[in-house]
């Protein structure tokens, strides 16, 4: 099988989740990922992909960035054949609602089940319980990890058991049975409960957990739970398995040759290549440091729907530090022209408003807006950086598929 | 070099504004282990550049027992002699999360300069918003100006850059070991010190025996009595500075412990605040943390009460001086004159020995008598030790405290942690070259 081609969402209104597909799918060894922001869904950029990746964070402020053009495009690469997976938040987006802007993407007829008309009793005091969703309030009755469920429909012959956590995602009640792959089966000792187990297991035991909705062509997964987290790797196989099985059905062989990368693209090795990450590795110390030292501040953001903890600011730099550590231990760095130093300039923009930020705390002064621009700017140095270091990944990867074809192929007359 | 080590030496050309990373030789280690044995090889090496070579030590920043100390070598401007002095608090170990081992820097800076070590990244930056200020005032605005207030300085004061034989590098806002005048040094390549912050890891060859053995090891330590005692006072009522604990009581605010080190060889003084204040203070700094024993007596011998010597001691660290040879050489009796008197101090401070290692660390054994006997024999031995503890990265002034770090506990614990076969003969060879 080829490498499905894969773009993943992280533009606006996401969370860091994003990032932890990144890492299922490094792991997976898919290494052809785009990464997207709301102006390259809204320009059709998806429309090359295999499949589309919808990460959790804030359903509307998604919406609002991907407007209706994004939400058209989304529609059309489905109905073309494309995979849309969506996780928490990017499961919640393709489902039926009338409440602007969310009605731009009314996609899959498919009912939440952690939908309320009043506002629901919370057992915890937390601002992560419950979110207003136009005339009805989205509860969140547990988090943490949650015991799923596979179904016939999934496998006819067995069913499996595994834990995903639970960050807000839906449970769903879908028209046609036939496409729930997984229900929440139980709660388990880590599971933490928001409001009573009672309502909690009316709202979620035995509602479908992961659904698999064809249109036309294509196909709508969608994910109540993180399966994509890094610490649920049975979860993170189910998503892989997924992807394999609809590519495999999806795809006529691709002659790797058409894949080859962009003759633009350079090759550097060496002390080149050392050279050309250190002004990286200096900036992404720097945003490393002054991020820890925020993480000892009492203080959190509500950006939209979500909230913010100075926490989230190293998960998105330490998924960057992580790979820069084994890209130089890489011979050959592959990248664009002018990539290195639109990530340098990317990381030390990062650190001066984190720098901002801090001193702003520090000096009991608002910071709401120096965060908002903190989170854009690592969603922004984030995709530059993958960018550069799937390209690298990448031609690793074909340049030993190459090598291993030359010594199996026999040799000439 | 794959263990207890970054794998890097950081080589920086003031002269040239150049930095240069090499990698760390298996072979250097094996031949002279680490710390103080290799700051000198390569204090060697460059020695034409008139370098300052910082180095950690093998164990530093591990859970070997005290594995606290870096050390930094050096030709004294004041002596003429090679010498080293250690890197206390937390600021040793910080050097190795750093992402470098040793670190040389040579050559003299056309403008003031500072380095900025981090997360394996040495940055020459423009050190002119800081020249002229104090060392509190630069550390401040350093850990500002990055935003962090865990960065680890070693600075120096007003008294580097004028070239004063006493100017001290100081750490953090804190005195330290030198009495060589390598704050002078410092001055005179436009440096005004370093910063560290450091988020690394240390692999070890066998963590889980390593980490067993340590444990083992640290209980052994624990059986010591004297780990009842903490902070600095009985440390002088054991060196026979009588009333030494009466005398700092009224304004004795806590205690307090280099990394990972049993006995708290540190007590901080509240000057401008309650000493019996158990929550933070809304001061900024409303005292100072005292490492310098011989100081502290001396300020006690010239008649001032405990408050007073920490005012004189917050002050010396302030503007980066020798406190010990303000108050051996200065002689003043009144704080106002003390304080106004860093730029007139003249003459020579004695320096113990053969002048390689810093008198601030105790010339005896403390709290144990390690079976010595004679003054010939302790002032061996106390040679041997500091070497010894210069060399694997023990904070030295426990080093001296506790009998249970042996030469053979750290040799066992340095191939545990590297994977190599480190003998005593190699101990006694590097001891040899270093002590003559």
């Amino acid at each position: 099988m080829n490498d499905p081609k894969i773009g993943i969402y992280a533009g606006s209104g996401t969370s860091h989740s994003w990032l932890w597909f990144v890492d299922l799918f490094e792991k997976a060894g898919f290494y052809d990922l785009q990464f997207l922001t709301e102006d390259a869904v809204q320009n059709d950029d998806i429309k090359t992909l295999d499949v589309l990746i919808l990460s959790g964070g804030d359903t509307f402020a998604v919406a609002e960035s991907l407007g209706k053009k994004g939400g058209d495009n989304i529609r059309a690469f489905v109905e073309n054949g494309g995979i849309y997976i969506g996780s928490c938040a990017g499961a919640y987006l393709p489902m039926n609602s009338s409440k602007p802007p969310l009605d731009l993407f009314n996609f899959v007829d498919v009912k939440i089940t952690n939908l309320s008309k009043s506002f629901p009793m919370a057992q915890v005091k937390t601002c992560k319980f419950c979110t207003a969703y136009g005339c009805d309030y989205v509860f969140h009755p547990v988090r943490e990890a949650v015991s799923l469920k596979t179904t016939s429909f999934f496998d006819k012959e067995k069913t499996v058991e595994f834990p995903a956590p639970l960050y807000g995602g839906p449970g769903m009640k879908a028209r046609d049975p036939s496409w729930v792959l997984a229900v929440y089966e139980r709660f388990t000792p880590k599971t933490s409960f928001l409001t009573t187990r009672k309502i909690a297991e009316k709202t979620l035991i035995g509602q479908g957990a992961v659904l698999k909705i064809p249109h036309k062509e294509g196909v709508f997964y969608l994910l109540g739970p993180h399966l994509e987290h890094p610490k649920f790797k049975q979860a993170n196989q189910f998503i892989a398995d997924a992807i394999c099985r609809e590519i495999s059905k999806k795809h006529p062989y691709i002659d790797p040759a058409e894949k080859k990368m962009g003759a633009a693209r350079q090759q550097l090795s060496g002390k080149k290549a050392k050279e050309l990450l250190l002004p990286i590795r200096r900036e992404l110390s720097n945003s490393r440091i002054v991020a820890g030292s925020l993480e000892f501040l009492p203080v959190q953001w509500q950006i939209g729907q979500k909230t913010y903890e100075p926490q989230k600011i190293r998960v998105y730099l330490e998924a960057l530090w992580k790979r820069l550590n084994v890209l130089d231990k890489f011979k050959t760095i592959s990248l664009d022209p002018g990539i290195s130093e639109k990530i340098a300039t990317s990381a030390g923009r990062t650190t001066m408003e984190l720098r901002r930020i801090k001193q702003q705390i520090d000096a009991d002064q608002e910071s709401l807006e120096t965060a908002v621009v903190i989170f854009d700017l690592l969603h922004a140095l984030a995709i530059l950086f993958f960018d550069l270091y799937f390209s690298t990944l990448s031609t690793e990867k074909m340049h030993r598929q190459t090598v291993k074809d030359l010594m199996a192929s026999p040799p000439s007359p | 070099m794959e263990y207890l080590s970054t794998e890097k030496i950081l080589v920086v050309d003031l002269g040239t504004a150049h930095v240069e990373e090499e990698e760390m030789d298996e072979a250097l280690v094996e031949q002279k282990i680490g710390g103080i044995g290799i700051t000198k090889y390569l204090y060697e090496k460059y020695m034409d550049d008139d370098p300052v070579v910082i180095g950690t030590g093998l164990l530093s920043g591990t859970t070997y027992p005290a594995s606290a100390s870096a050390q930094i070598t050096a030709k004294s401007p004041v002596t003429g002699k090679v010498c080293h002095f250690p890197v206390i608090y937390k600021l040793g170990v910080e050097i190795k999360y750093c992402g470098f081992d040793y670190i040389v820097v040579k050559g003299r800076s056309d403008t003031p300069v500072y380095l900025w070590i981090h997360d394996g990244v040495a940055d020459i930056s423009d050190a002119s918003d800081v020249w002229g200020k104090n060392v509190w005032e630069s550390t401040d605005a350093l850990r500002k100006f990055v935003g962090d207030e865990l960065l680890q300085t070693m600075m120096i004061g007003p008294a580097g850059e004028k070239g004063s034989d006493y100017a001290q590098v100081c750490f953090n806002h804190w005195g330290s070991p030198d009495r060589f005048g390598f704050g002078k040094l410092f001055g005179a390549k436009n440096l005004k010190g370093f910063a560290f912050r450091g988020m690394g890891m240390i692999e070890v060859a066998e963590p889980e025996e390593f980490v067993e053995q340590s444990l083992e090891l640290l209980k052994a330590v624990k059986e010591n009595s004297f780990l009842e005692k903490k902070g600095l006072a009985p440390v002088l009522d054991a060196l026979g500075e009588e009333g030494a604990e009466e005398w700092m009581a009224p304004v004795t605010h806590r205690h307090s412990a280099d990394y990972f080190t049993p006995y708290a060889t540190n007590t901080a003084f509240f000057l401008d605040e309650d000493p019996t204040l158990l929550k933070e203070s809304k001061k900024d700094e409303p005292g100072v943390l005292i490492s310098d024993i011989y100081a502290l007596i001396e300020f006690k011998k010239l008649g001032l009460s405990a408050s007073d010597a920490g005012q004189a001691l917050k002050a010396c660290a302030k503007y980066g001086i020798d406190p010990f040879a303000v108050a051996t050489l200065g002689k003043k009796t009144r704080l106002e004159e003390i304080t106004g008197s860093f730029d007139t101090i003249t003459g020579t401070l004695p320096i113990p020995g053969k002048g390689l290692f810093s008198p601030w660390c105790p010339a005896a054994p403390v709290f144990n008598d390690f079976n010595l006997s004679g003054d010939d024999e302790i002032k061996t031995w106390w040679e041997r030790r500091q070497a010894v503890a210069m060399i694997f990265g023990i904070q030295p002034v426990f080093a001296l405290m506790c009998p249970e770090l042996t030469e053979e506990s750290m040799l066992e614990f340095a191939n545990i942690g590297t994977g190599l076969e480190l003998t005593q003969e190699v101990l006694d060879a590097v001891l040899d070259d270093i002590c003559g």
